[in-house]
């Protein structure tokens, strides 16, 4: 097309000499575009950090004793609700070579120099130990004596390597050999405000028979289907004995429940757009009714119907992209700082999965302010010179 | 050629079996009252509408054959138009309402140059060039549409009452011109008007009523 640009500038000109109508329009899709991106990044942003949080544990199978389920052959026995040496064997079976880590788990009052308190005990095997959890400080545990702290644990408590606790009713004294690295919340176990000993230890302590989970790290992420699926036949065929979670299909569920409420809040951001796109297609209409008279000029001496159409796309161009930028640059700001005080992770923001919320706010913003000036771009290009001409 | 307005009052006959040849370099002037159609014929032979009945042929070629597009192209190119009511678009200062026809043709690279020369052939001072249609008087304005209708180049030149809105000294000015234009540049002028003075420039008068041609001259 001949000339494009002397189009776009006579768009130009036109805003700026209704300045304060385009103001009104392009404030319009800031705010949408503020309203839509933000919603996206803050969602975005917290989701990463729980997700985060949330450690590395997707390649894990978790098995539990399934809640109701009261021992074999319709025999109550105390095992009730604990894995016994039977359904690990089977476990251990199914698991071919992974390693399967068998753990029991409760809580017990512990006194700490003169404070009593409420902790999580797990009982590992001393070998398992390193492929479940990292030491920071100290030492892994060797044999049946000492136990292993998390880290969250020590910080509170003021504990160090070689700090002795008091575990239970009987206050049976144990010595710290080592810390934790901090490991986040988990599917599995959440050890950083927990105390790790031995099974041995914990068997004799607490007198007890049966695990109360046991944890299957698969080398092999393509194995994980296969080996659920043989854990279900082999334990839960004719009755459900035991639950088996993937630890990555929980981690999948959280971030698409995030996503959906993100996706939700952004659809509000959405409506306050569709309102600026109303007003936009208000100031558009405007402008045509107004330039009757021009339209019908320039269409006289030679301006193609598409030329004029284009003029007012440019227009509705202009509003939209100068509202989305500084909508997307405001966004940012505003998301930033939220970040920066609410979470102390800036980290979140700066994400491409956070940056590309603005992006989608800003297409949302061009687009709308698009769809809004079709139709008064139609209505001007489809206009009779003559009677154009005519109006005054 | 006939033209007929369907309006929801029943149909209006604006013209009725019209012919006219207009040759290459004439200065023809059309009179008539208002209401007689010849508004109407002019806005027939400046493309902007086709006839109901018969046919426009300009330089041989047929409008009615034409889409929008190359109707459009054809005013662009082939000819000038002045009106009343001036009609420069507000938005641009005089130097740019002359460009804008030339941009259309040729792109944003059209030549200033041209449209300074035409300027100043039409009689619009330097000082003037950067005004908006707004900070000129009638005259000026009207030369500024002048210099605008030349500056394709165009062998025919549609006037619709060009000094319908000047005072008689600055309206014999603009005829002089437009007198010019035809003698020296071998442009066709047709004009309509309904000022006996103005149509005493043209070297043919055709007068209409009712959307015939009742006398011609």
């Amino acid at each position: 097309m001949a000339g494009g640009s002397l189009f776009f500038s006579l768009a130009v000109r036109n805003l700026q000499m209704h300045w304060l109508r385009s103001l009104l329009a392009a404030i319009g899709i800031i705010i949408g575009v503020i309203a839509i991106s933000s919603m996206g990044i803050l969602g975005n942003a917290l989701s990463l950090s729980i997700t985060n949080s949330l450690s590395d544990v997707g390649d894990s199978i978790v098995v539990t004793p399934h809640v109701g389920y009261q021992g074999g052959m319709g025999v109550s026995s105390s095992t009730s609700e604990r894995l016994t040496d039977r359904q690990i064997e089977l476990i251990r079976r199914a698991a071919t070579t992974n390693k399967v880590v068998a753990i029991y788990s409760g809580g017990d009052r512990v006194k700490v120099k003169r404070d009593y308190l409420y902790a999580s005990v797990y009982g590992i095997d001393p070998m398992d130990i390193p492929s479940l959890l990292e030491i920071d400080k100290g030492q892994y545990l060797r044999g049946s004596s000492g136990v292993i702290i998390g880290s969250k644990f020590a910080k509170d408590n003021n504990l160090t390597v070689g700090s002795r606790i008091l575990i239970g009713e009987i206050e049976s004294g144990v010595r710290v050999v080592g810390i934790l690295k901090e490991r986040g919340m988990g599917f599995d176990i959440n050890p950083d405000s927990a105390i790790i000993s031995s099974d041995l230890w914990y068997r004799d302590f607490y007198d007890t028979r049966g695990h109360d989970m046991a944890i299957i790290k698969v080398t092999n992420l393509k194995d994980i289907d296969r080996i659920k699926t043989s854990i279900e036949n082999q334990l839960n065929k004719r009755e459900t004995e035991v639950d088996v979670y993937e630890t990555r299909m929980i981690l999948d569920s959280i971030t698409e429940a995030f996503g959906q409420i993100t996706l939700f809040t952004m659809a509000i951001g959405g409506i306050s757009l569709i309102v600026a796109g109303v007003a936009i297609f208000n100031v558009m209409m405007m402008s045509v009714m107004e330039r009757y008279k021009e339209i019908g000029i320039i269409r006289s001496i030679g301006t193609r119907r598409a030329e004029v159409r284009s003029m007012f796309i440019y227009e509705a161009l202009i509003l939209g992209l100068s509202g989305s930028t500084i909508g997307g640059i405001i966004s940012f700001g505003l998301c930033y700082l939220v970040v920066a005080v609410f979470m102390n992770d800036v980290s979140y923001i700066l994400n491409p999965s956070s940056l590309i919320q603005i992006l989608y706010g800003m297409t949302f913003g061009i687009v709308t302010s698009m769809l809004s000036g079709l139709y008064p771009a139609w209505k001007a290009s489809s206009l009779n010179p003559i009677e154009a001409l005519r109006h005054e | 050629m006939t033209k007929i307005y369907p309006l929801s009052s029943g149909d209006v006959t604006a013209l009725s079996e019209i012919s006219l040849i207009v040759q290459p370099g004439e200065f023809i002037a059309i009179m008539g009252p208002s209401g007689s159609g010849k508004s109407t014929l002019l806005n027939l032979m400046g493309c902007l509408d086709v006839p109901t009945r018969g046919n426009v042929y300009i330089r041989g070629r047929s409008i009615k054959t034409l889409s929008d597009d190359q109707l459009t192209i054809l005013r662009r190119d082939e000819l000038g138009f002045i009106f009343q009511q001036f009609n420069l678009i507000p938005l641009l200062n005089a130097l740019e309402n002359v460009r804008y026809p030339l941009i259309l043709k040729t792109g944003m690279s059209a030549s200033r140059e041209r449209c300074q020369e035409i300027l100043t052939a039409v009689g619009l001072i330097p000082e003037l060039w950067n005004h908006r249609p707004n900070q000129l008087s009638g005259g000026q304005q009207q030369r500024v549409a002048i210099a605008r209708a030349l500056v394709n180049d165009p062998s025919i030149i549609l006037c619709d009452e060009p000094t319908g809105n000047l005072d008689t000294k600055t309206g014999q000015a603009i005829m002089t011109l437009l007198d010019r234009l035809c003698r020296e540049e071998g442009k066709t002028v047709i004009m309509v008007t309904h000022d006996t003075r103005t149509a005493d420039y043209a070297r043919r008068v055709i007068r209409i009523e009712d959307g015939r041609i009742i006398e011609e001259i």
